[in-house]
């Protein structure tokens, strides 16, 4: 077999070719392993710019957390025409609801991200990277996991008035443990542990934070000493701790130059001393990511929104005449359904949804201070009256005389009333009523079900999270 | 480059063997005598041959240790002739009419399907030369066993879902390999999402009367050759060679219009307005109305233009072909214009020498819409838009309608067009090295190169927006193959060894603008804004070995054994390489001594392979931890980073194995043919795209877990019905069963009863069910006797809620069987071709009705939510106004899913050849008349009348977790053309 040979000897050398493994080693073009992003300092920023980035998401902060806010209470006629944001609206929502899962998808995107700077940073091997920037970086990061927690606990639990806090929260997750395949099926915290913790970041954080930075879109947009003292201001005010809202309101108010209220109403999006934080956006931010924005929701087509959120009867009655905070914030438009509507303009683009998203700023802080002055003292308190003075001079109109109220409970209506027609849009409206034991709906056939503790006032657990097994007992009525 | 100087050794040592020749002439005839001018003769395992001349002669050197010759006619049987020590032949050839005999294309190579032991589909030339053809996929469609194909949508451009015996992945890809002319197809989804599925035909790009047959690989059998690509079946595309002796000229017109098969019945502004008064007291504004589903919709048009010359000589073959069709869509807005070009060659450079090209160039320019989820697509936005909203202001302008666009002013004012060019080309050179074995090496390119333009004016989006898309995938490979043919004594010698390499960079580029001082200025660099700059590369590799062997014994026995040992880049170090192999035998049982006497019996023959099989569809890079930077990073002007991937460092690849048992009879002179095959197709270490609770921050992690099994008998029969001098009918009838179980999911999550599962809400891969399951709450109906709407919760009571805890496994997506039937007569020179395809037992999901049906919907009501309950009206289909259940009853439920069984005429012909020879003139060979309808008939399931548009929708496109779904998916176009075929 002299010719067997010669073919297989042929194909021995036909094969003795064909390696060539170095051909096979190819790795992304556009993405670093996590071990080369926390390899340095200037690794560790970019992760913890990422954390922000995440939370520009159009279910974090970037709108409908704010639209929603505002359509379950009484501020905003929503016409939209997504079904799962009429489940909502219509307090009918089901477990399922898809808006629903996205943001608390997004939210815990949010924390992943910022989970993923604290258990990091501190391993970097970077000798110009220096404890104070590590220790900043940790705690803008926490600062940034606290405040997501925070929309967290006020859109999935009941509010901390409701059996003081003794109620289901949210789940805790401390750690980025996916990033290292640790995957985690933790329970439900109650509200109280999430306030706690909140709070434990925030305080664990203030030291360790800037007081400013020296670009203003740096000292509005990350976390400042400002910043959290304004958010635990009102982290105290829900929970009902009124002389730690007064405290924290004060770092703000009393000798910090750096925070003033603004004399007219040209403020948002720009920067200036009355925001205290922002989330910074661009065109290229949230208008990639979200189907809408502040813009895209609050705005008529005209000017490129979908025209779901006009301004409900209530608040327009609520305005009156003559409040610069309606002549000088609204427009005119068609709504979705093509009624002309009046809609706010505080939010200016429609179609790249550019508007920073104000998050803290001074006339809450006020308001805040003078809701707790009221409530502290239980009586028609004269400093509170000034505060809010300063909002109604501002809006055009008369200051309020401590001879109108007759008593505490007057002064204090008047205070979330000015409250609402200040902070209006910004996503304050639904937590101001039901940390007050007020319903969100006065009117109409969802008013009896919108108290504090009804079912459908707060969101649904995600089905899937149930699905998959996750140890969350779902709200209750859902 | 270490593959080139194989090449050269190879040529050296193929030059360096000489053998003695001897010559031998002949002739080949039909059974008629008639001399038959262009038949093939080729040396055995050599690239030696010739073609005979126009009185039918050959004349041939035989090679020393040669002694077959292989002779072969399109229409006639292929013939082996063994040579003894005669020096002059005379072959006759008989017809074929089943194609018994004929070579068929398989995995680098090609067989004789008398002894092949591979299941494999066919559809050749032959069986489509009288359907004009739109795409290549349109061949698939019924025509194979097995072979499930469903257009995505109506839309011209659109992919098709095509399942080769059920899904075999999750979350790794569902589509097969395409390869051809030996080069597989880059089939990423290049094109931008717009509402459904992202993704265009892959195939758009090639002229189907350039296709000469199409092979789908089934089995391991015939796959395992194609190692980690091999799962979803292969399907092997050949195009048309040049045939020495005759030269030819073939010119092709047809001409047609298109309408949608079915149209959604919607109110009309007086209608909506009724009943918005009557349902909800609410007044609607305004006066008069408008017609959008009306004014979106308009006649279709479609122009093609073919031609072909073809010919050559003993030394060099041609087929050179242009090919040009226009055509425009029942939608406005949508129209496409292709342009082919190609080019085939061979060259017999000496006796042992022989090289070719096939060169195919393409440019489409697609005018896209969007489809399905989305508010800037016409066959979407027509029917949700109020008909109270009017399209133009009191002076003829157009105006913005809101969150639903205007369509109108979106297709007159706007742009969305799509530019392909292509380039798909192979060389090849082939050499004799030694007796019965020859040496090929094939170098081939896809260059394919995308270019997306969109432009919508100030009036649809504020301010106006621009964007550019440019994708380039560029792929080359090498594939070198040693090819063994030989005889010894009753034993006959095939293989195929060979190793190949091939990359793929791909090179992808976006910027989008908004903020437009005029509509006049079209292109980004005009807008203020800037809001995307992208630019991202991505490369993969595969470097592979395989070997295929068929050993024949007395013609009898049949044993076949192939193996691939593939490498890829888009593995971890630790799992790069994958070996996948098969084995098949066959036994031609009519060939033993006790069946010959058996005389109405042409061919039993029984089959057997076992063999497995891998994907490696899962992204360039499945296996590593990521951080993603870029604009969706950045915060307030600084870099940024964020988590993208979870690491999986044990990423592996995923194996197939599948068992097939085949039986092939062939009876009555060869007018009967009958293939039957069963197969149990398994999938384990799935690809799997693990489910986390979402506080984890991510939705998924993709880990090895799992199995899925499909099993299904393919039946193929073939029948000459009647066959005379003047009329003959021919029919093909073919069905594939198929059921798909998943077997085990481990680390998925459980459902209330305890069931494993994966995938969405309403859809999902239940263990012991189908892949594509639907998970709902049945619905009942409306209370005659209160007009509540009733669901039926676990435990079998009435529940007035869509409580999600009570959703059920209520039909799935695939199909029982799927199959085709078509019957072609000709008399005379008349030819009538009708072609029925069928689907069923499939469920479908309208996602559409959620929003038409929705009684108290923001947008526009199909016509029949006026049937809702009264007193005087308790036999309704809609819930009361009064009813709490209103609120819900648009919440997904079975009241939402469909029979997606059906029939369809899928294509009718007929037509008329004349000869030249009957008008006595030169002038031409023949010429062909044609009139052809497609989809004019298609018979539903009950329950779509008035609520749905067309059964055969896969909104996802390729999604293997999502199939049967639709969201005012555009139906499929019915069609009616007329044509003109001169042969020269």
């Amino acid at each position: 077999m002299k010719i067997f040979a010669k073919y297989m000897s042929l194909i021995a050398l036909f094969f003795a070719f064909s390696a060539c493994d170095s051909e096979l080693a190819i790795e992304p073009e556009q993405s670093l392993s996590p071990d080369v992003t926390f390899s340095n300092e200037a690794g560790a920023q970019a992760a913890l710019f990422g954390a922000y980035s995440a939370t520009q998401d159009l279910d974090v902060f970037g709108g409908l957390s704010f639209v929603i806010n505002e359509y379950m209470a009484d501020n905003v006629r929503f016409v939209g025409s997504f079904p799962t944001l009429q489940e909502i609206n219509n307090f009918v929502t089901i477990a399922s609801n898809t808006s629903v899962q996205a943001m608390w998808q997004d939210h815990y995107y949010a924390i992943l991200s910022a989970n993923a700077v604290i258990d990091n940073v501190p391993g970097v091997v970077d000798a110009g990277f220096t404890e104070a920037e590590r220790k900043q970086f940790i705690a803008e990061a926490k600062f940034i996991r606290a405040l997501t927690y925070f929309q967290m606990i006020t859109l999935w639990g009941q509010p901390y008035q409701v059996n003081n806090g003794n109620t289901p929260g949210v789940p805790l997750v401390l750690k980025a443990g996916a990033l290292v395949g640790e995957i985690v099926k933790p329970a439900r915290n109650t509200v109280a542990e999430v306030y706690a913790q909140i709070e434990k970041d925030l305080s664990e954080a203030l030291p360790d934070v800037a007081n400013n930075f020296s670009a203003a879109d740096q000292t509005r947009g990350r976390a400042t000493k400002g910043a959290i003292n304004a958010l635990l201001s009102r982290v105290s005010l829900y929970k009902g701790d009124w002389a730690k809202t007064i405290q924290y309101a004060d770092a703000i108010l009393v000798g910090n130059n750096l925070y003033a209220l603004a004399s007219d109403y040209t403020f948002f999006d720009a920067n200036t001393s009355e925001d205290i934080f922002a989330i910074q956006m661009t065109s290229t931010d949230n208008s990639r990511t979200g189907s809408g924005g502040l813009g895209g929701y609050y705005l008529p087509a005209a000017r490129g929104g979908r025209g779901d959120a006009p301004m409900s009867a209530s608040i327009l009655a609520a305005y009156g005449t003559g409040d610069k905070r309606l002549s000088s914030l609204s427009i005119t438009g068609t709504d979705a359904t093509t009624v002309s509507s009046t809609f706010t303009n505080k939010f200016k683009d429609g179609t790249t949804n550019a508007d920073n998203a104000p998050i803290l700023r001074v006339t809450e802080i006020l308001l805040n201070k003078a809701e707790a002055l009221v409530k502290s003292t239980n009586t028609v308190n004269a400093d509170a009256i000034t505060l809010v003075n300063r909002l109604r001079t501002r809006a055009g109109l008369t200051p309020f005389d401590a001879a109108q109220f007759a008593d505490a409970n007057a002064l204090l209506t008047a205070i979330l009333n000015e409250r609402r027609l200040e902070l209006a849009f910004e996503g304050h409206r639904r937590m101001d009523l039901l940390r007050n034991g007020l319903p969100l709906r006065t009117s109409g056939a969802t008013g009896p079900i919108s108290k504090p503790g009804d079912p459908k006032v707060i969101l649904p657990i995600p089905t899937r999270e149930i699905d998959l097994g996750a140890a969350l007992p779902q709200n209750t009525g859902y | 480059m270490k593959k080139l100087s194989l090449v050269f050794v190879l040529l050296l040592l193929g030059s360096a063997a000489l053998w003695a020749q001897k010559n031998i002439t002949g002739k080949v005839t039909d059974s008629n005598g008639e001399a038959l001018i262009g038949a093939s003769i080729l040396v055995k395992g050599t690239v030696k041959g010739t073609i005979t001349d126009i009185e039918g002669s050959f004349s041939l050197a035989i090679p020393e240790g040669s002694n077959v010759l292989q002779i072969s006619y399109t229409g006639f049987k292929a013939q082996e002739v063994t040579l003894g020590t005669e020096t002059t032949l005379t072959i006759i050839m008989e017809t074929d009419a089943i194609g018994l005999d004929e070579t068929v294309v398989v995995a680098y190579g090609t067989q004789s399907n008398r002894f092949r032991v591979q299941s494999i589909g066919t559809v050749t030339a032959e069986n489509i030369k009288n359907v004009p053809l739109l795409g290549p996929q349109q061949l698939l469609q019924g025509q194979v066993a097995g072979v499930q194909m469903t257009n995505m949508s109506g839309v011209l451009g659109s992919a098709a879902a095509i399942r080769v015996r059920g899904p075999s992945s999750i979350n790794a890809g569902g589509n097969p390999l395409f390869v051809i002319d030996g080069v597989p197809l880059n089939d990423r989804d290049y094109s931008a999402a717009q509402g459904a599925g992202a993704g265009l035909n892959p195939l758009n790009d090639i002229n189907p009367n350039d296709i000469a047959s199409m092979t789908v690989l089934k089995d391991a059998g015939a796959t395992a050759i194609y190692g980690s690509r091999g799962a979803n079946g292969v399907i092997l595309i050949t195009t048309k060679k040049g045939k020495a002796g005759t030269n030819t000229v073939n010119f092709d017109y047809f001409t047609g219009t298109s309408e949608p098969t079915f149209v959604l019945e919607m109110m009309n502004a007086q209608q909506y307005r009724d009943y918005r008064k009557a349902y909800a007291n609410v007044t609607v504004p305004g006066e008069g109305g408008f017609d959008w589903p009306s004014a979106v919709r308009q006649t279709g048009r479609i122009n093609n233009y073919t031609l072909n010359l073809s010919g050559g000589n003993d030394k060099t073959q041609y087929y050179l072909s242009g090919s040009f069709l226009n055509q425009s869509n029942y939608a406005i807005g949508n129209d496409l214009d292709r342009m082919n070009g190609r080019l085939n060659f061979n060259h017999t450079f000496s006796d042992k020498f022989r090289f070719g090209a096939n060169i195919g160039i393409s440019r489409i320019v697609n005018d896209r819409i969007g489809s399905d989820n989305n508010t800037f697509a016409p066959l979407t936005s027509a029917f949700l838009q109020l008909p109270t909203v009017q399209p133009y202001d009191a002076a003829g302008n157009y105006v913005n309608t809101g969150f639903i666009t205007n369509v109108l002013a979106l297709e007159a004012l706007g742009t969305n067009q799509l530019v392909t060019n292509r380039t798909y080309a192979n060389t090849y050179f082939k050499l004799d090295v030694l007796p019965g074995l020859f040496v090929q090496s094939d170098w081939g390119i896809d260059l394919v190169d995308i270019q997306e333009t969109t432009r919508q004016a100030n009036v649809n989006t504020p301010g106006g927006l621009a964007s550019n898309r440019l994708s380039d995938d560029n792929k080359w490979l090498t594939t070198n193959t040693l090819n063994l043919e030989r005889q010894f004594g009753d034993l006959a010698l095939g293989a195929v060894a060979g190793f190949s390499f091939e990359t793929a960079l791909y090179d992808f580029t976006y910027v989008e603008g908004r903020n437009f001082s005029s509509d006049a200025l079209r292109n980004v660099s005009s807008a203020a804004t800037p809001t995307s700059t992208q630019n991202n590369r991505s490369q993969w590799a595969l470097n592979s070995q395989f070997v295929r062997t068929n050993f024949r014994y007395k013609d009898r026995y049949i044993v076949e054994g192939s193996v691939r040992r593939d490498g890829s880049s888009r593995f971890g170090s630790e799992n790069r390489y994958g070996t996948f192999w098969a084995v098949s035998g066959g036994w031609v049982v009519s060939e033993e001594q006790f069946m010959k006497g058996l005389g109405f019996l042409n061919q039993l023959k029984l089959t057997a392979s076992y063999g497995l099989n891998g994907n490696d569809r899962i992204g360039d890079f499945p296996s590593l931890g990521l951080f993603g930077s870029g604009v969706l990073s950045d915060y307030s002007g600084g870099a940024g980073l964020r988590p993208t991937q979870i690491a999986n460092p044990d990423l592996k690849w995923e194996t197939t194995t599948q068992l097939d048992l085949g039986i092939s009879i062939a009876i009555l002179n060869n007018r009967v043919s009958l293939d039957v095959n069963y197969y149990n197709k398994k999938t384990s270490d799935l690809l799997l795209d693990i489910p986390l609770p979402l506080l984890n921050g991510f939705a998924s992690i993709t880990r090895n877990a799992g199995e899925m099994e499909n099993r299904g008998v393919d039946i193929n029969l073939n029948t000459v019905n009647i066959k005379t001098k003047k009329f003959e009918w021919k029919t093909n009838f073919n069905i594939g069963f198929l059921e798909n179980e998943v077997l085990s999911l481990p680390d998925a999550s459980k459902d209330l009863e305890g069931r494993q599962f994966v995938g969405g809400t309403l859809q999902r891969a239940i263990v012991g069910h189908s892949i594509n399951t639907f998970f709902m709450v049945p619905y009942k109906g409306i209370n005659p006797d209160n007009g509540n709407a009733e669901w039926i919760a676990r435990d079998g009571s009435i529940i007035n809620t869509v409580n999600p805890n009570e959703r059920q496994i209520v039909g799935d997506a695939i199909p029982d069987f799927t199959g085709g039937f078509s019957n072609t007569f000709n008399y005379n020179g008349f030819d009538f071709n009708v072609f029925f395809n069928f689907t069923y037992g499939n469920s479908i999901y309208l996602g559409d009705l959620t929003f038409t049906e929705n009684p108290i919907g923001g947008f526009n009501y199909a016509r029949r939510v006026a049937d809702y309950w009264t007193e005087s009206n308790r036999d309704a289909a809609f819930p009361a106004a009064t009813s709490a259940t209103r609120n819900v009853f648009s919440q997904a439920s079975t009241l939402h899913l469909l029979d997606g069984s059906f029939i369809r005429l899928r294509n009718i012909s007929l037509g008329y050849t004349l000869k030249g020879s009957q008008l006595k003139t030169e002038a031409f060979q023949n010429v062909r008349l044609y009139v052809m309808g497609q989809n004019l008939w298609t018979l539903r399931a009950k329950g779509w009348e008035g609520r749905g548009q067309d059964p055969e929708i896969a909104d996802a496109g390729n999604a293997n977790l999502r199939q049967g779904q639709s969201f005012f998916t555009p139906p499929q176009a019915k069609m009616i053309t007329g044509g003109l075929n001169i042969t020269f």
